[in-house]
């Protein structure tokens, strides 16, 4: 079962995985790249060298879609997870080839994946208000709206503005859901690790 | 939402909007949008056509008849049936005397005609109409009827109108039945099956198929079938455009596309050769055979090659993969 992460550049995507997958459990990870040319790379790493070398805080870091498994259990429910980290969706036609190619590949998961985690950075929504309903989070809400697996994440509640930029995604979309979370600090991982258990069948 | 306007020429589906982004045709805040729609109105249908399952309509049908390629003289029976059975209907209705005519079949045409795909249709076409309670279809041939011994034959031919009743029997290859001569168990299923079209005259509708040549031959050394059967379609051959378009069809079905030098490749070939091929040729089945191989042949070319592979070339057909079927 996949779970997509997805979102604009520098959201927190990475992270997010990472602080997910350990919190769920995993002590180290074994990461999954595709090539383009269909060779899949495979890597293991512990926790804080992952964190060190496939996070960055400026530039976007992932140019590929790499995945990691992680067994979700809690009770009697039980079920193999594949959570796959995309590239930053940036706005408008990239000029590089391979860019659109992960673009193209990003949104052919986002059609059959069984959960998406929309991740956007809540601190930065007050400054980004003139977005407007043409943008890709806007476009990425109205689609999820009609999917049950959707889930818009709010990430990096612990930075300053955060807390407006939850209040105004509550407001104009009251029947999505949201959670609030930070990747830092690991708030809210609670909430998502019950949303996925909810969301296996 | 101004994107909508220019869904006319656009992409069609989401796997096209995929293609548009990598081909750089389009940027991903667009595709999402579109990606919106094309959710909304795939939903949409499945929830009207779960109403309709529970009671189609005799236009439904008949519209998915007028879908399949070619087959015009059949359409024009089929829709003069249709006809006939409403007018019989209404006749009933207003308590005129009802003609009692029987509508069992007799299919007539090479293999890959469409038969098959026509008996379908017809299930569902008489269910609409309430002639046929289910309007399933069974498809039996010779091995299905006749049996080993004598009153085996019998049992498994009734076995057989039993599963298929307030359906569709379509025995294919019908003049096997009659192959083994005047001793041969065969005959026994032949009789078995025109007391039962007699009999569950209201509950079963009986097809018999075959090749065109082997079928005259076996209405004739039976005359008692003639009158039983009354309704006699002839299934032509395709015609060479015919198959060009089935083949156009069947390839997008697969989520592939005809590079333009195999389309007009394939469409010569199957024109010039229209006349030299063997009986069971010239039909729809062979095209999809075609089809099939090239696209194995596909993916051996790709896989040979060492380079990133696009959607595009993952999709497309080209004539090397098919050139190589009738070199040998």
């Amino acid at each position: 079962m996949n779970l997509l992460i997805i979102g604009r550049p520098n959201v927190g995507k990475t992270l997010l995985m990472i602080n997910l997958v350990a919190y769920l459990g995993l002590r180290e990870i074994r990461i999954d790249v595709q090539d383009d040319d269909g060779v899949r790379r495979s890597q293991r790493l512990g926790l804080e060298r992952a964190r060190r070398q496939l996070v960055s805080l400026e530039a976007s870091k992932t140019i590929r879609i790499q995945a990691v498994a992680v067994d979700v259990a809690a009770g009697h429910q039980h079920a193999r997870v594949m959570v796959l980290d995309t590239p930053g969706i940036s706005l408008g036609i990239s000029p590089s080839l391979d860019q659109r190619r992960q673009t193209a590949l990003t949104l052919e998961y986002l059609l059959s994946a069984r959960m998406i985690f929309h991740v956007m950075d809540a601190s930065a929504v007050p400054s980004h208000r003139d977005q407007g309903p043409e943008g890709f989070d806007a476009g990425l809400m109205e689609f999820g709206r009609h999917k049950p697996g959707y889930l818009l994440v709010a990430n990096k509640m612990d930075r300053p503005g955060s807390h407006e930029g939850l209040r105004i995604l509550k407001d104009n979309y009251r029947d999505v859901t949201i959670i609030p979370v930070s990747s830092a600090t690991r708030r809210g991982f609670r909430d998502l690790k019950v949303w996925i258990l909810r969301a296996i069948p | 939402m101004g994107d909508l306007m220019s869904l006319d020429t656009g992409p069609g589906s989401p796997e096209e909007v995929l293609y548009w982004i990598e081909a750089g045709r389009m940027a991903p805040e667009t595709a999402i949008s579109l990606f919106t729609t094309f959710t909304q109105s795939e939903q949409s249908p499945p929830r009207r056509e779960r109403l309709d399952a529970e009671k189609e309509t005799a236009d439904q049908v008949l519209r998915d008849l007028n879908r399949l390629v070619g087959l015009d003289p059949i359409k024009q029976v089929v829709e003069d049936i249709r006809a006939f059975v409403q007018v019989q209907a209404l006749r009933q209705q207003s308590g005129l005397k009802s003609n009692q005519q029987s509508l069992h079949m007799i299919f007539s045409g090479s293999p890959g005609t469409g038969k098959t795909t026509v008996a379908r249709i017809m299930g569902r076409l008489f269910q609409a109409l309430q002639v046929l309670p289910k309007g399933h279809l069974v498809e039996v041939e010779r091995a299905d009827l006749v049996g080993e011994y004598i009153g085996h034959t019998a049992q498994k031919t009734r076995e057989v109108v039993k599963r298929a009743l307030g359906g569709v029997l379509f025995v294919d290859e019908a003049y096997a039945l009659a192959r083994g001569g005047e001793k041969d168990f065969g005959k026994e299923a032949i009789d078995t099956l025109v007391a039962a079209s007699e009999n569950y005259r209201d509950q079963l509708l009986v097809i018999l198929a075959g090749y065109p040549d082997e079928m005259a031959w076996f209405l004739s050394a039976n005359p008692g079938l003639l009158s039983r059967f009354p309704i006699r379609l002839d299934f032509p051959d395709y015609t060479p455009a015919d198959l060009v378009q089935i083949a156009r069809k069947l390839v997008r079905e697969r989520d592939y596309l005809l590079s333009p030098d195999a389309e007009s490749n394939l469409h010569r070939l199957l024109s010039a050769n229209a006349d030299y091929w063997h009986k069971n040729a010239g039909n729809a089945r062979m095209v999809r055979n075609m089809l099939e191989h090239a696209i194995r042949r596909q993916a051996a070319r790709l896989t040979a090659r060492n380079l990133p592979l696009s959607r595009h070339d993952l999709m497309t057909l080209a004539w090397s993969d098919f050139s190589g079927e009738f070199r040998s």
